[in-house]
Order: structure tokens, then C-alpha cells, then sequence
């Protein structure tokens, strides 16, 4: 999977997660910009993130993830790239 | 009888601990003696734009220093307070904003477009917040305090009401004083705890429990939501935190995401206040297994009447965990004998809705509030809630609590779920029973009733029978019982 793919399928998860359109979505985007992104959310995000990339994050590496770009950071640790 | 104003009982604090840590966020703090500097200069801002005792000013932050400062500073100069949240809806601001017409607003740049009503006023509140003025810090310095008297308006915070336009709730400097002293005692704060606030200030759980620190000498982190939760562990790492307040919604997220982390981390936290909504047994057995050194509390309370009960739900136990505990110190909680409606009267009771919806007054001239609650007292005058008088039934004259008819037939080991509701039908009311069965094949209704026969009085017996796949649920995380009224209508 290129970085490219890697990145679409991350953005769609967020925009499935959030229920948000696509229009609302930036690869800037982080928890708490949106009211859609809150606390529950993203926990149901990172869960997803987790079952669509068949892995499984530590919750010392969960809790650094505020952003969209965290999100991609965290697959490379985890060799998705 | 309070004989003192919120400022004053900062400014006491302040005189007592000037070097303490006061506030703190993931990347600023301030001891008291700064704080108490900062708000003397916001409150000469606000002087120098003409406000003065008894005006509005609204304003919205996330839970940041400025926040308290600026709240402190239009306390001071003895105008009124109106925090709103960050996220409030377009159609909800523009409510408040003509409901309580405020002779300034503060707020981030973006609100350029959202305030419709008055825009003249709106004011970018890092560009006022950051000015400095030479002879503001004169002023301060020949600065001499004078109290506002404790029942003139403190705030004004809104409820967010699920139906129909936001109320503006009154509080007076002695409701709030009152309050936080009913806190401070119960939950034993002093100069020795921190308290990390996630909740948002603009809602009197988040805000009491920064006053509770504050008055009590203590200090407050504050963190906007649990959403960083990096900067939440960092937090507990460099300021020994003792106290973590929150929701059920938040004691959720302890338990099945972040337990790993509050139990390598938690170590020192002795006060967990939980309150919003109903703290489940279950939940506070997994918080306490947790955190076995904390004390868990919870209260019953609405903004209208804050903290009027406390538990400890640690020191009761188990068979308690239902208990939103006893009546503070001179609250006056009673239950209306036909309704079962809990009713609140005191110290602490706001006087109504802004500007002038005034609530009655008891025979010992306080407010008394209807709360829409549904309880009742043990024989230690320990109080539970069991339901709200809306969702209560009336078949025929006779009431009937929904929660307590869940209590009993709940049990037929068929079901998995169930909600019973009321609905008129040729404007008389009927009872009504959704069930989610285990397995739909195997629930017969008639096995049912004849179940239910002699346990429950025959005017609550279900003759209307609807099997449901799940119970809708609304935000909160309840059973949306307006929701299942729409589905009779539909049926």
C-alpha cells in the first residue's frame, strides 16, 4: 500500500467515523476542531483505524494521536507504508 | 447569611498562598499573587470600555487561563458574567445574546460571523486580552478592593435544554459562596490538592470545582475535554494530581480505554466527583477497582440548584452505589407527596431564569425549585432518583413511575431490555411495554403477562406489547423515550 492510499483510506475512516463530509475534512484536521471529533470518537476512530489496518495500538501510542498526521505517523511505526 | 462576593474569596486565597500555584494549563500557570494581578488589569480593560456593575458581558473560551481571569475580572468591577460554550450552535447564541443583551461580547475572532444580533459589540478577545496599557498597571498597583454585596448577580450560565430556546440561570455571589463551602467541606479540599478539570468551565460542575479549588487554596489544571489525553497523563505526572472530576461518559473512557494509564498514573488521585448524568453501580465498581485509593463522590444537583446532595459512594459501598447521598449543609430537599417530585430550596438555589422568570420562595424566603425529578429518601434520609415526572404515567388517576415497573418485570430472564412509556390514545393514557427478547421466537406475550400478575398492580400489567430489536437511545447515552412514543404513534 503507497502513502497515497494510506492516506485516502485515513480519510476515509475519519469521514465515516465523524459522519462529517468530505468538504469538512483537511489533512489538517485534529481532536477537537470539529465537535464531531470529541472524546468518544475518537476512541471509536483509533478502534477502526485498528480493525481496517489489522493492527494494534498501544495506548502509550493512542494517546499521542491528536491529528491526522499522528494517524499516519502512527501506521509507519507500525509499518503500514 | 454569606457576607463576602466570589472576588473577595479569591482575594483571600490570594492573600494567604500569594506564591502558590494557582492555575495551570499544558503550557502556562499561574500562582495566586499573578492571577490576582492579571484580573486587576483585565478588569481596568474592561473599566476603560465603559462597562460597569450590573452589565452583561458574554464571552466564550475553552478551558484556558484566560477564561478564569477574564470571568474574575467582570466580577470585580461588579458587572455580570455570562460564559458560553465554544461549540455553541448559531441558533442558540443568537438566543442568549438577545435574552440577556450584552454590552460587550468576547470571543474568538470567527464569532465575527456568527453574532447577528449587535454585532457592533463583539470584540476579538485575544487582541483585548493581550493589550497592555502603562496605565492600567498604574491603576493596579494603587488598586484598593471593594466588596459587591453577596446577592447582587454574579453569572448568568445557560442550560442547554434538549427542547425549546436556552435558559439563563441566575446566580448570586451567595449562591455560588454557599456551594463551593458545601463542596470544600464534604470532599475535605484544602491547599494540599490539585484538581484537573477536563469539564467545561461554562457549566456549573466544571466552574464549581475550579472555585472549590481556588477558595480552598488549592490549584486547578484546566483541559479543555478528554481529548488530549497526552497532556491529561503529563498533567498527573508534573502536578501530583489529587482530583480528576468528571462524567459518566468520562468514568466510560477510564474504564475500557484509559485504566492502564490512570492506574500507572493515578496513584495520587483521592477525589473523583463524578455528576451529569447517573453514575451506574457497574461503573463505579470498575472506577473503584481502578483507583482503589480514591474517594468516589457524586451529587445530585442541576445548575439551578448545584451540589444540594453528596455521597461518597466509597465510604457507603456497594449497596449504596445508587444513592446521591444526603442534603448539604442548610439545603432543604423535600418530595412532594402526591407527584413524588423532588423540590429544592436553600442558600444555593438560583432565583430563577434571566431576566425575570423568578422561582417561588419557601416560608423561609429562599427560592424552591421543581426539579422534574422523580425520588425518594431511605430511612437515613440518603436520596435516590428514580425517574423524571415527565416520563411518568397516569392511567386512570393513578401514577405510575416507568423506572420502578422496569425495576420489577426487568427480571423475567426473557428479556433482555426493556422501557415502558405512556402514550394517550383518545386522550386517555396507555401503558406501554417495548421488550428486546433474547430471542424473538421464544418470548410469548401471555407467558409474560402471567409473569408480571401479582407483582405489579393491574393498571400496570402490559396489555400493549411491542418487541423491539434495540431501545433508541439519545446523546446522553439514555433511553430516548420520545423517540419510542413516535413508534406507537407510527404503529
Amino acid at each position: 500500500m503507497n502513502s497515497s492510499s494510506i492516506n485516502n483510506k485515513v480519510k476515509q475512516i475519519i469521514i465515516s467515523v465523524l459522519g462529517i463530509n468530505e468538504d469538512e475534512y483537511s489533512d489538517e484536521l485534529a481532536i477537537g476542531d470539529i465537535p464531531e471529533w470529541d472524546s468518544i470518537n475518537h476512541v471509536i476512530l483509533i478502534q477502526q483505524i485498528e480493525e481496517d489496518f489489522d493492527i494494534s495500538i498501544d495506548v502509550t501510542d493512542a494517546i499521542d494521536i491528536e491529528d491526522v498526521f499522528d494517524i499516519i505517523a502512527t501506521l509507519k511505526k507500525y509499518n503500514i507504508n | 447569611m454569606i457576607e463576602s462576593d466570589l472576588v473577595n474569596e479569591l482575594f483571600q486565597s490570594t492573600l494567604q498562598n500569594p506564591n502558590k500555584l494557582a492555575l495551570a494549563t499544558h503550557n502556562n500557570s499561574l500562582n495566586y499573587s499573578e492571577l490576582w494581578q492579571s484580573i486587576c488589569i483585565t478588569s481596568c480593560k474592561l473599566d476603560d470600555r465603559g462597562i460597569s456593575a450590573g452589565d452583561r458581558v458574554l464571552f466564550s473560551l475553552d478551558n484556558t487561563l484566560d477564561f478564569i481571569i477574564l470571568h474574575f475580572a467582570i466580577l470585580k468591577i461588579g458587572a455580570i458574567s455570562v460564559p458560553v460554550d465554544t461549540k455553541i450552535s448559531d441558533t442558540n447564541l443568537d438566543s442568549i445574546i438577545k435574552d440577556v443583551s450584552p454590552v460587550l461580547i468576547l470571543a474568538n475572532k470567527n464569532w465575527d460571523k456568527k453574532i447577528l444580533t449587535n454585532p457592533q459589540i463583539f470584540v476579538d478577545i485575544f487582541i483585548f486580552l493581550s493589550s497592555y496599557d502603562l496605565d492600567n498597571q498604574k491603576k493596579v498597583e494603587s488598586y484598593s478592593y471593594q466588596y459587591v454585596a453577596s446577592q447582587n448577580l454574579a453569572v448568568i450560565l445557560f442550560t442547554s435544554g434538549s427542547t425549546g430556546a436556552p435558559k439563563g440561570v441566575m446566580l448570586s455571589h451567595a449562591n455560588t459562596i454557599q456551594t463551593v463551602r458545601n463542596i470544600i467541606n464534604f470532599c475535605s479540599y484544602d491547599k494540599t490538592c490539585t484538581e484537573l478539570v477536563t469539564l467545561p468551565l461554562t457549566h456549573s460542575f466544571g466552574l464549581g470545582q475550579v472555585y472549590a479549588m481556588l477558595f480552598s487554596g488549592g490549584s486547578a489544571f484546566l483541559e479543555t475535554g478528554m481529548l488530549r489525553m497526552k497532556r491529561v497523563f503529563k498533567a498527573m505526572d508534573d502536578y501530583d494530581i489529587t482530583g480528576f472530576p468528571t462524567t459518566p461518559k468520562g468514568v466510560d473512557l477510564i474504564i475500557n480505554q484509559y485504566g492502564q494509564l490512570f492506574q500507572e498514573k493515578g496513584n495520587n488521585i483521592k477525589t473523583l466527583v463524578v455528576n451529569s448524568a447517573p453514575l451506574m453501580p457497574h461503573q463505579t465498581k470498575e472506577l473503584q477497582k481502578i483507583l482503589p485509593n480514591s474517594n468516589i463522590y457524586v451529587y445530585y444537583g442541576l445548575t439551578e440548584a448545584s451540589r444540594s446532595s453528596f455521597a461518597s459512594l466509597t465510604d457507603l459501598g456497594p449497596d449504596m452505589y445508587s444513592t446521591v447521598g444526603q442534603a448539604m449543609d442548610f439545603v432543604d430537599i423535600s418530595i412532594d407527596d402526591d407527584s413524588g417530585e423532588i423540590c429544592i430550596s436553600g442558600p444555593t438555589v438560583s432565583i430563577g431564569y434571566w431576566p425575570d422568570n423568578l422561582f417561588k420562595t419557601s416560608v423561609k424566603k429562599y427560592p424552591i425549585i421543581s426539579t422534574g425529578d422523580i425520588g425518594c429518601f431511605d430511612k437515613d434520609k440518603n436520596l435516590f432518583i428514580t425517574g423524571r415526572i415527565k416520563d411518568q404515567i397516569n392511567i386512570g388517576g393513578f401514577k405510575v413511575d416507568p423506572f420502578e415497573v422496569e425495576k420489577v418485570v426487568k427480571k423475567y430472564d426473557k428479556i433482555k431490555d426493556l422501557a415502558v412509556v405512556g402514550h394517550s390514545i383518545n386522550n386517555e393514557e396507555q401503558i406501554f411495554y417495548f421488550i428486546v427478547p433474547f430471542t424473538f421466537e421464544n418470548f410469548e406475550n401471555s407467558d409474560f403477562k402471567e409473569y408480571c400478575r401479582g407483582k405489579i398492580e393491574h393498571y400496570k400489567m402490559p396489555n400493549n406489547i411491542i418487541l423491539i430489536e434495540k431501545l433508541p437511545e439519545g446523546v446522553n447515552g439514555k433511553i430516548d423515550r420520545k423517540a419510542l412514543k413516535e413508534l406507537i404513534k407510527d404503529n
